[in-house]
């Protein structure tokens, strides 16, 4: 299997900092206190593998938002959170509206998980745009499980069991709240090419 | 009076959108939570202003713009979205969008958003 150059790492986690550096800033908001982000690692995978690292993982209950990305990047961003990290955020987008008083927090958890997912990885995805060109986004998908069911692959993707695939795992956290999220990516070796090419020379039509 | 319609899928929004728009102003605020729904409100209470998430199940927000402009429906147009690349922005632009909202929704951008489409 083709390994990832010193320059392509290097370049994979710069590429990682910019996108998640705008999530950041989105959560901070949300949260209204700083957010911290680390790029944990980066590496090229077989979609087993994926699963097979998924599999090692202890099996603590997990919410997972993902989105599928198409265009200048193909593959998925998920935003994989503790069940107590997931809370955290519920109460913090929606704890001083006055109406939630009286709602069962639980009945609005997962979708307000979903809408607060969502804005993180659009933010991150948009940073990611400005560099390469324009990402469609899918609307965002709820999971809750342990974080190899989570990352689970599609069926299209399974479907490719030997190509491998550029996975980029990043850790926010809100240390007052004491949140915790990871948000890894899953692309296409393609999606490489245009990631190296946006970081190195710039993309025109999504710059400024 | 003005009469307000949200389009957004999560009811999250668009609580939260209602929750913090601001009480003395005399707005009227209707929901839709996608395309079909939204131009049917759109067409029933001839709403003053249409604010529009980008990312929805049928249609995107800046097809629903078109669409209401393409029906004569004469709204002022916000879009409300975490999705900012800049071709969204241009596209928005196009289709006579007059601002865009990033989320996540905070009381002080929207109390922005009134004063931009009164100025």
């Amino acid at each position: 299997m083709r390994t990832l150059t010193e320059l392509e790492l290097d370049a994979l986690r710069e590429v990682a900092n910019i996108a998640l550096s705008r999530a950041a800033v989105q959560l901070s908001e949300i949260l209204q206190e700083e957010v911290l982000v680390e790029v944990l690692r980066v590496e090229l995978q077989s979609s087993a593998q994926i699963r097979a690292m998924a599999d090692e993982e202890p099996g603590s209950d997990v919410v997972s938002i993902h989105e599928n990305l198409n265009g200048a990047l193909n593959g998925r961003a998920h935003l994989i959170l503790l069940h107590e990290s997931s809370r955290e955020l519920v109460l913090a987008l929606l704890g001083n509206v006055p109406v939630v008083d009286d709602l069962d927090l639980g009945m609005m958890e997962h979708e307000a998980i979903k809408e607060m997912g969502n804005i993180i990885i659009s933010s991150a995805v948009a940073r990611l745009a400005e560099l390469i060109g324009p990402i469609q986004v899918s609307l965002p998908e709820f999971e809750q499980g342990n974080i190899s069911e989570v990352l689970e692959m599609d069926q299209e993707t399974a479907a490719e069991e030997t190509a491998p695939h550029i996975v980029v795992e990043t850790r926010l956290i809100a240390a007052q709240r004491n949140v915790t999220g990871l948000m890894i990516l899953t692309l296409t070796v393609r999606s490489l090419e245009s990631l190296m090419q946006g970081l190195l020379f710039g993309h025109e039509g999504e710059s400024g | 009076m003005t009469t307000i319609l949200v389009v957004d899928d999560s009811a999250t929004s668009r609580m939260l959108f209602k929750a913090y728009m601001p009480k003395d102003q005399g707005l009227e605020i209707h929901e839709a939570e996608d395309a079909q729904s939204a131009m049917r409100q759109a067409r029933a209470i001839h709403p003053d202003l249409v604010v529009l998430d980008y990312n929805l199940p049928d249609k995107n927000g800046v097809q629903i713009a078109e669409d209401l402009n393409a029906e004569g429906i004469e709204a002022k147009l916000v879009l409300l979205t975490a999705n900012v690349q800049k071709s969204v922005l241009d596209s928005a632009k196009a289709a006579g969008i007059l601002t865009v909202v990033e989320k996540p929704i905070r009381p002080e951008k929207l109390t922005r958003m009134l004063e931009e489409i009164k100025g």
